[in-house]
């Protein structure tokens, strides 16, 4: 009857089952090996997949009930699909954000930029049908989201670059920056009227030098151990 | 044989039933396994033969699961399960359609005969019956040897009851109901195993000697492994727990059956609960100090009027109308939230105990033990099932983590209290 040194159970084992503890039988060989488990070898294979199936339902019922609850209220309240078109676009705005990149899996993190920005477009498009503003959508709200896609598309595949330095990334994504105002500064500009240019340079002019003191410190390997030692924390 | 009551074409999911279809997951359902170890090797073709004659006396234990308008239902299956070799890792995902999406299965090893069952379908008491039913038939075909029906075992001969596929609890519920609601309780945390793996560590004891020494603390045995069970989370507490943690009350769920209460035959679910704990922040909790809180507890959660209480809040949340009249694939994922929010908050393991299991004469001289495991839980990493019979009791921990402090603290009480333990796992090196 072999027992456990530590935890004093019998066991049949070839180690303590409770505490791992080898179990030593001094007439026996230890190559020995145990006559009957009391389970077999054979292993019942299940493989866990997250039910993404079931949480995209249930949160597509989540965004639909409070839909469907607006829609009906607006219906009865004035007869006619009104401002219920703000809420549901926003429930719709809200699931592409935050929703879509938990359930749905895609390999680069580019579909997910074109999908916040389509539904952010389409958004933006139904409140300028609704008051009447179309000019300011096609001059103004539509380059500046095309201007807001390109820039997040630029910056994510910059940061995305792996075989560049972590400095020389944060140098591009601070010139793309600076870019990304004056363009908005611009198209603010020609919405109004005459390109000027004016506050984005302001800002085009730090992340320039931000970015070229970012690229310095790379070359700068002394520089960069020091300026490390010192803001340790 | 005359039958009397053919079994209907589907039946309704009893009360207690309801939330597991909701629960389940593509990975999970809620199982577990009863098995009785016999004294010679088991022959496939016999057992096979066993199961269809009685599937014919326990005919809803052959309905599949489906899904209504407004609630899942059991339906009527012609196709007879086929018994199976048995696995290292017992207890997985019910309902495959591998499997003809059987809420059962048989499984056997070497002496062992054991049956898994979709908590859906019944509790382990009925459970219990269906598979000391089949051991008997058996035990007929291989032994050729008469066994008498009596507690357990059902006359296969006999045409099968209305009374046993009924749901019970509709039938006894009342109107007082008590509140669910209860402090969070401390969950056990460890490093987890692979997705359908599970960690089994039986502990083998003589049901004399533990009784002898659970009387000697003035308790019986459900309360001292209890105590047990208690100390070992309460010191996993202590080791592991960190911040909120450690200030949360460490608690255990007990099953009750509910047949002691009333005169029911039902072999489905008819079984209740109740969760008794402590809070190590109040102080070092001797043995003896929870033997009395487990004590007085059981003694107040196991009133007849306490029972039906709590019994009749999930009758009363059934039977809500509007709860009734949404369809289920709204429904469903509503129960799963709240299955997934509340299902295992108010308990930081479950102990069950069958408790002495009696079999007739000619069938116990061939019964070396029986086991009981309960599958794992969604969330909380393990749980513990005893059961006795032959002078043998059989504690059974399933988990789904690595770790085995819980396990090794309450066999290390159960020896320093002067009980001899025999340990097996279904590990291997």
């Amino acid at each position: 009857m072999p027992y456990c040194v530590l935890c004093g159970v019998e066991t049949d084992e070839k180690s303590c089952p409770l505490c791992e503890t080898p179990i030593v039988i001094p007439n026996k060989s230890g190559n020995e090996e145990c006559t009957s488990y009391p389970y077999p070898d054979s292993i019942d294979e299940i493989y866990r997949k997250i039910d993404i199936k079931y949480a995209r339902h249930l949160s597509m019922l989540i965004m639909a009930l409070p839909a469907a609850v607006v829609l009906l209220v607006n219906l009865i309240s004035s007869g006619a699909v009104t401002w219920s078109l703000y809420v549901i676009g926003a429930l719709i705005c809200l699931y592409c954000w935050v929703l879509v990149p938990v359930f749905y899996r895609f390999k680069r993190p580019y579909p997910y930029v074109a999908i916040d920005i389509i539904s952010l477009t389409g958004y933006i498009f139904v409140i300028a049908k609704m008051t009447d503003g179309m000019g300011w959508f096609l001059g103004l709200a539509l380059p500046l989201t095309l201007a807001s896609f390109i820039y997040v598309l630029l910056t994510v595949l910059s940061i995305r670059r792996l075989e560049w330095q972590p400095l020389v990334r944060a140098a591009s994504t601070a010139t793309l920056t600076g870019i990304f105002l004056m363009a908005i500064d611009a198209i603010c500009d020609l919405y109004v009227g005459q390109v000027y240019l004016n506050w984005s340079l302001y800002a085009l002019l730090p992340l320039l030098a931000l970015s070229a003191l970012f690229l310095m410190l790379e070359k700068k390997k002394s520089l960069k151990k020091e300026i490390k030692k010192r803001l340790f924390f | 044989m005359v039958k009397k009551n053919p079994p209907p074409d589907w039946l309704k999911l009893d009360n207690a039933a309801k939330i597991y279809p909701a629960a389940k997951t593509r990975s999970w359902t809620a199982v577990f396994r009863l098995s009785i170890t016999l004294d010679e090797n088991i022959r496939p073709d016999l057992l096979q033969e066993a199961l269809n004659k009685t599937l014919v006396r326990v005919p809803f234990f052959n309905y599949r699961l489906r899904r209504g308008f407004f609630w899942y239902y059991l339906d009527k299956q012609n196709n007879i399960p086929s018994v199976q070799p048995d696995v290292r890792n017992p207890c997985n995902r019910m309902l495959r359609k591998s499997e003809e999406h059987s809420l059962f299965r048989i499984r056997y090893y070497e002496k062992r005969i054991a049956l898994e069952v979709f908590h859906s379908l019944a509790d382990g008491t009925g459970a219990m019956s269906f598979l000391a039913t089949l051991v008997a038939e058996y035990l007929r075909l291989s032994k050729h040897i008469y066994i008498p029906p009596c507690g357990f075992v059902l006359d296969t001969k006999q045409a099968p009851l209305k009374e046993e596929w009924e749901d019970s609890f509709s039938k006894y519920a009342r109107e007082g109901a008590r509140s669910r609601s209860e402090e969070k309780a401390y969950s056990i945390k460890g490093t987890p195993l692979f997705p359908g793996h599970i960690t089994l560590t039986t502990g083998i004891v003589d049901t004399q000697e533990l009784k002898r020494k659970a009387n000697s603390l003035g308790c019986g045995i459900n309360v001292f492994l209890s105590a047990l069970l208690l100390q070992a989370i309460l010191l996993h507490q202590e080791q592991h727990a960190k911040g909120a943690q450690k200030k949360l009350p460490v608690r255990i769920s007990i099953p009750q059956n509910l047949r002691k209460y009333y005169p029911v035959k039902t072999l489905r679910n008819f079984s209740s609960y109740y969760n008794v704990g402590l809070n190590a922040s109040y102080g070092d909790f001797t043995l003896e100090d929870i033997i009395h809180l487990l004590l007085h507890t059981a003694k107040i959660e196991n009133m007849e009027p306490m029972i039906n209480a709590r019994m009749s809040s999930n009758v009363k949340a059934e039977q809500n109308r509007l709860l009734r009249l949404i369809p289920l694939f709204m429904k469903s994922p509503f129960l799963k939230l709240m299955y997934t929010l509340f299902g295992e908050r108010y308990f930081s393991m479950a102990l069950s105990n069958l408790g002495d299991v009696k079999l007739p004469e000619a069938m116990r001289r061939h019964v070396k033990r029986i086991d009981f495991i309960l599958g794992p839980a969604r969330y909380n990493a393990m749980s513990l099932g005893v059961i006795s019979t032959n002078g043998v009791t059989t504690c059974n921990f399933s988990s789904t983590i690595h770790e085995t402090d819980i396990q090794r603290s309450f066999f290390r009480g159960l020896v320093k209290n002067g009980i001899h333990v025999k340990v097996e796992s279904n590990r291997r090196e």
